[in-house]
């Protein structure tokens, strides 16, 4: 400010309230230039802190969702397993002792009992798809092995399986999870591309696990995927974020799809190695 | 709180024109209040009402003081009126309960400022410097009380399109300004110096005081806290 002096209060008192005028702006200035700096700052660590609370929540949610399934599988793998085949056994047991039948009748018996034996291998085999024992058994290679056999001895597709490396636990709930990828990416190559051949590989390099699944069938855009594709792609994509592992799905339309899921053992995840408390 | 100072200065040393200019001023932010009214939230709205209140107010003054050439009394009135609003802008603004209760309290507080100071000190037809500077202290208060609180709480969005910064910063800027332009007033005057120059400061000051509370009423939304971060 400029003073326009009619009387001499002394200019040395003048001066002092110039520079004492100036000073106090220029702390108010300095003060919201700081306001707006830290404000800022604290609304950078507010949201990377929200983020990773959210991050954490979808894990956690994600972890209760999938254990929640695995104990319906099992329950359901167990019902199958005890109940529903027992009661096929005992039907084919029933219908073999049936005696002094017509030629024809006996030929019709005889078919129902062998539809009968290969329901009950079906579901013996859906039994064993569904719970986590066989994983627990044999492992994620043995277990995704018998899986593709199955598949191609159906003659629903032809598939290569190959493991390259040495075979290692990956620990049981992960194998787990890669198991429930596996068989969502199978699903998927079932009943919605149309593949004929499938090719499966487990490459098991010192630190680091790499599972690749291709198909040739049709192929996608991901901007036209339906819901329920869209979907169980999303759910493949979770399930690899949840085991710290990390999905990589590339497909174009007419050329099929590929599913890489790699897995940085150096990595920390919520289910890191075997789990006292495992799913079921 | 500007309006009693300014209205003192203005009446006596000033054009009309300014004056005219400011009430214009007034009339537009008041005129955006009424239009958004319904979209504000407590805090805003309870401003446009002092905004408008500070229309009449102002206008009624300039009568009274073109008729009895003394407006003080008004000034006297006005001055606790706006005082009351202002605190229940930021009644509405902060959350702390403590800090709530202390507004309330400072309206009761400043209501026996003013029949002391009238009974004392200020008769009612003299300006009334005690109460305003006790005021504009006090909104310098509120206003770092209200910084305080956004930096505890930040709010997602950008902070230069938050109207609670605008409004809030306003009000630091021109109590501090206003402070010190009444301590340097009485010294000018003490000393017989010529103060034309912060006459204009204060004229500028005060324009700058409304428009930005107009574009602050202008962004504000009812539907956004701003000072908590987790309402989004």
């Amino acid at each position: 400010m400029i003073f326009v002096v009619n009387n001499n209060p002394g200019s040395g008192e003048l001066y002092v309230i110039f520079f004492s005028t100036t000073a106090f702006f220029v702390f108010l200035a300095s003060f919201i230039v700081y306001f707006i700096v830290l404000y800022q700052k604290k609304q950078r660590q507010h949201k990377t802190e929200r983020d990773a609370m959210q991050a954490a929540f979808r894990q956690e949610f994600l972890k209760a969702r999938l254990e929640i399934q695995e104990q319906t599988f099992a329950h359901v793998s167990r019902e199958i397993h005890d109940n529903i085949t027992q009661v096929l056994s005992f039907v084919k047991l029933n219908l073999a002792m049936i005696g002094s039948v017509k030629e024809e009748q006996l030929i019709k018996i005889n078919e129902n009992r062998e539809l009968i034996a290969q329901v009950i291998t079906d579901l013996r085999d859906l039994s064993k798809s569904l719970s986590f024992e066989s994983i627990t058994k044999l492992g994620l290679a043995k277990t995704i092995e018998a899986e593709t056999g199955r598949i191609t001895k159906s003659g629903l597709m032809d598939s290569t399986f190959a493991i390259q490396g040495d075979v290692y636990s990956l620990g049981e709930q992960r194998e787990l999870v890669l198991f429930r990828i596996f068989q969502e990416a199978l699903n998927n190559a079932l009943k919605h591309a149309d593949a004929k051949h499938l090719t499966i590989t487990l490459q098991y390099i010192p630190e680091m696990f790499i599972f690749t699944f291709k198909d040739n069938g049709l192929g996608f855009s991901r901007e036209n995927l339906d819901n329920l594709i869209g979907a169980g792609l999303r759910n493949i994509e979770n399930r690899a974020s949840l085991i710290g592992a990390v999905a990589a799905i590339e497909s174009t339309p007419g050329n099929g799809c590929s599913i890489k899921i790699s897995l940085n053992l150096l990595q920390h995840s919520l289910y890191d190695g075997t789990h006292q408390d495992r799913f079921g | 709180m500007p309006s009693g100072l300014f209205n003192y200065s203005l009446v006596n040393l000033y054009m009309d024109a300014n004056y005219y200019l400011y009430l214009l001023l007034l009339f537009l932010v008041s005129f955006i209040g009424i239009l958004r009214y319904s979209k504000l939230s407590p805090a805003f709205k309870t401003l446009t009402i002092l905004i408008i209140a500070t229309f009449i107010s102002e206008t009624i003054k300039k009568i009274v003081g073109k008729i009895f050439h003394n407006s003080m009394p008004i000034a006297h009135l006005w001055a606790i009126t706006e005082y009351t609003f202002f605190s229940f802008v930021y009644y509405y603004l902060l959350k702390n309960r403590y800090a709530k209760k202390l507004i309330i309290a400072s309206v009761f507080f400043m209501i026996l400022l003013e029949i002391v100071n009238i009974t004392f000190f200020e008769s009612l037809l003299q300006f009334p410097a005690i109460l305003l500077n006790v005021s504009q202290f006090i909104y310098v208060l509120y206003s770092l009380l209200l910084f305080r609180q956004m930096l505890i709480q930040p709010a997602e969005e950008s902070l230069f399109k938050q109207s609670i910064f605008w409004f809030n910063l306003d009000v630091l800027l021109f109590s501090a300004a206003m402070f010190l332009n009444f301590a340097l007033t009485s010294y000018f005057i003490k000393n017989k110096l010529d103060a034309t120059m912060l006459i204009y400061f204060s004229i500028i000051v005060n324009m700058l005081f409304y428009t930005v509370i107009g574009i602050s009423i202008l962004i504000d939304n009812k539907k956004y806290d701003a000072v908590d971060f987790c309402s989004k």
